[in-house]
């Protein structure tokens, strides 16, 4: 991105001459032109491929490192510069925000992850619908971006969640309501992608599109869809070979995704929430070997423990810094009173956190979108139920 | 033996190097017999002096053991702020020393950093190091809020043990001011700040730990040339290690971890994946100290499984608001229970 510079640019003080920038040019297989070429290479092979000194070269390398290298900042005024902005954004569960010290934390990359129906969609336009809202109104006053790549975002349920969660803003019998839902869906940006090449390249054009709509707030529903459409062959022949170049291909485009989001979060200090699909694995066993490596058996059959993953291992895994799992229970399990706004009760659980501790919550989706429940009446209607799975595994 | 060094091997620029071998030099033992003046026949006397002064930057530079045992022994460990993970490290994260924490997603690794970060400043009255820390963000998990909550904390621990009435010996200000944050974006940003890092160093001569979080993510995409990638890193660890000895200082790296299929050779068998460190074989040389993180029935653990002076050790810890600390017996033992009743 930025420290991929041409050599020849480099600023008066600490410029290369015109000899040096000539020889390096010289190097075999198209020359030395820019600093990730120059810094990829090893002092012997500059010095020998180029005819330059050791010192030189060192030289060189020294300049060009104090060209690039970014400036460092104490925590001290991290912390103060982020005060000035509100550096959360509200996850439609008040206990959760409150939870994670404020919400969906700003630049950086929170996945919710879950299975299907567990309303990850929901989440996405819930929260779209809020940070349209202006600032006084505890939205974001912005854009948002919804890169959609299963094609279930619907505009009605937009305006449906719009109109019955605020119903005073977004009154479609007044004048104001209806510039204000208008409003609201003019500020919304839809983007379709249908391959990963698409998501590659609305990524590298988000930056415009970020700048000239004021977008605070970028949505991707869903990440893993169309790379495991796309990558997941794995049935007969790549059995043979796990580590065939298509897994390796999918790991490396998702890390180059995820590196491209990252970058965008905190170069506009907004904040990115995109979704993911889990798959059921059976209990981990964990086996220490002699090499002391941890062992996880695999299993292909889906199994009834409530035992998820995100899909797309943990390369990608590594590189969200929030994750929060949703989970829907077994109506027959749960076993509430029908028509109940807690039969359809959901749990959503903070797996992953630079701040908050691993707790849960439980909501539902009704005509306002995403709401949260009140977890001590669920537990009174449900006392033999669901006692089970409310216990959380985490050490809080 | 170095005598035998051939000239070829000598990062000279080829001009000179044909000079030589044309005058007969071949050995680096050639050359230690002429004089600057001897030498300067074909080419400038400058030119000889600096293709002498390179074979002599060659010769062998020893410490005796007892010399290196004093320098140990004066350095003070960082702690972690878990008694169990200090025990298992002799006495907490090694000066002069590379250590590696390796871990799945969420099992904590960038709490260690911002940890470490905040325990290297306590001060030399509780034997601590009272240095500053150096933080290189690669991934941006970096929280200055967490880090501010830790430090609160470490502050009322510290400051605790301060008889009543005496002035405070650490305030959460100083504290977050004596951490240096560098948020790197890509690989190239990061072979060049380690190339710097002597110049930042010497400004900042108290900093006593560096931490990079992680080393890995940069290095996991993009790269197709794969011995590109393990020359890089190799050299990354190399100044790594010449910095950590010439400053006295601890670099902690933290590493994720990537998935490797077994295939098993009967089909009907279940498929079995294992989770290794990433970064492959030739970087597990790389560190002194590695540390795996994972999770075993919802209590997170450590296991040390290489280390030249303490032996293999699993411990656990939890990481509460107050950071990293000890499972506390009861607590450990009642969460323990569910897991046998699931056995019988």
């Amino acid at each position: 991105m930025t420290s991929n510079r041409r050599l020849a640019r480099m600023p008066p003080h600490l410029a290369l001459t015109a000899g040096q920038l000539a020889k390096l040019a010289l190097y075999p297989n198209g020359g030395i032109r820019t600093t990730k070429e120059l810094l990829e290479k090893s002092k012997i092979e500059l010095v020998e491929n180029c005819d330059l000194d050791g010192e030189v070269v060192e030289d060189i390398k020294r300049k060009v490192s104090r060209w690039i290298v970014p400036k460092s900042v104490t925590v001290l005024s991290l912390l103060s510069s982020i005060s000035f902005t509100p550096p959360f954004f509200t996850t439609c569960i008040p206990h959760l925000d409150a939870a994670l010290n404020g919400g969906i934390p700003f630049s950086s990359v929170t996945e919710i992850v879950g299975p299907s129906r567990s309303g990850k969609t929901q989440f996405c336009m819930t929260m779209s619908v809020i940070a349209t809202m202006p600032c006084e109104k505890g939205g974001l006053g912005g854009s948002v971006c919804f890169i959609d790549t299963e094609g279930t975002l619907d505009v009605d349920r937009l305006v449906e969640i719009a109109s019955n969660r605020f119903p005073d803003y977004f009154n479609p019998l007044t004048p104001e309501g209806k510039s204000n839902l208008l409003r609201m869906t003019q500020n919304v940006h839809i983007m379709n992608a249908k391959s990963t090449q698409e998501v590659l390249q609305s990524l590298e054009g988000l930056q415009e599109l970020i700048i000239t709509h004021k977008i605070r707030l970028v949505l991707f529903d869903s990440v893993g869809y169309i790379v495991r459409k796309e990558f997941n062959n794995m049935t007969n022949e790549m059995k043979d070979r796990y580590s065939s170049p298509s897994l390796m291909g999918r790991s490396d485009m998702l890390i180059r995704e995820s590196a491209m989001l990252k970058f965008l979060a905190e170069s506009f200090r907004m904040a990115v929430v995109v979704t993911n699909q889990v798959i059921r694995y059976s209990r981990p066993n964990m086996i220490s070997t002699s090499s002391n490596v941890r062992k996880r058996v695999c299993t292909r059959e889906t199994n009834n423990s409530y035992h998820v993953t995100s899909v797309l291992g943990s390369g990608w895994a590594h590189s969200i810094t929030t994750q929060l799992t949703l989970e829907c229970f077994d109506n027959g399990v749960s076993g509430i009173g029908q028509g109940d706004a807690t039969n359809n009760a959901k749990r959503v659980k903070i797996t992953k956190s630079p701040i908050a501790p691993r707790k849960s919550f439980y909501y539902a989706i009704d005509k306002c979108g995403i709401v949260e429940i009140d977890m001590e009446t669920n537990m009174r209607n449900n006392e033999v139920g669901s006692v089970v799975n409310y216990e959380g595994n985490g050490p809080f | 033996m170095s005598g035998a060094r051939p000239i070829s091997s000598l990062d000279l620029s080829p001009g000179i190097r044909t000079k030589l071998t044309k005058a007969g030099f071949q050995t680096v033992r050639d050359l230690e017999e002429t004089t600057p003046v001897d030498l300067s026949k074909g080419i400038s006397t400058d030119d000889a002096l600096k293709i002498l002064q390179q074979t002599k930057r060659n010769t062998v530079d020893a410490m005796s053991a007892s010399e290196v045992l004093v320098r140990e022994r004066l350095a003070a460990s960082i702690s972690t702020s878990s008694n169990a993970i200090d025990n298992m490290l002799g006495g907490g994260v090694p000066i002069r020393k590379i250590t590696e924490f390796c871990g799945a997603p969420g099992i904590g690794k960038t709490q260690f950093g911002i940890q470490l970060s905040v325990n290297v400043q306590i001060p030399e009255t509780l034997s601590g190091p009272e240095g500053e820390a150096v933080y290189i963000d690669t991934e941006g998990s970096f929280i200055a809020q967490r880090a501010a909550e830790i430090a609160s904390a470490m502050v009322e621990r510290v400051n605790g043990h301060q008889h009543a009435g005496t002035e405070a010996l650490v305030n959460v200000d100083t504290i977050l001011s004596k951490i240096h944050y560098f948020r790197l974006h890509n690989c190239v940003e990061l072979i060049a700040l380690v190339k710097v890092l002597d110049e930042f160093l010497k400004e900042h001569s108290k900093v006593k730990i560096i931490i990079i979080d992680s080393i890995a993510f940069h290095f996991r995409h993009g790269f197709s040339d794969m011995a590109l990638r393990t020359r890089i890193l190799n050299s990354l660890a190399q100044d790594l290690t010449k910095i950590a000895h010439s400053f006295n200082l601890a670099v902690v790296i933290f590493n994720q971890m990537t998935t490797k299929f077994f295939v098993s050779s009967d089909r009907s068998a279940t498929d079995q994946a294992i989770l290794i460190p990433a970064l492959g074989e030739s970087w597990a040389h790389q560190c002194n100290n590695r540390i795996i993180l994972y999770w075993q029935d919802g209590i997170r653990c450590a296991n040390l499984i290489k280390s030249a002076n303490r032996r293999e050790q699993i411990v656990t810890y939890q990481i509460g608001a107050t950071g990293i600390r000890d499972v506390i017996d009861d607590a450990s033992s009642s969460r323990k229970r569910p897991r046998e009743d699931l056995n019988d």
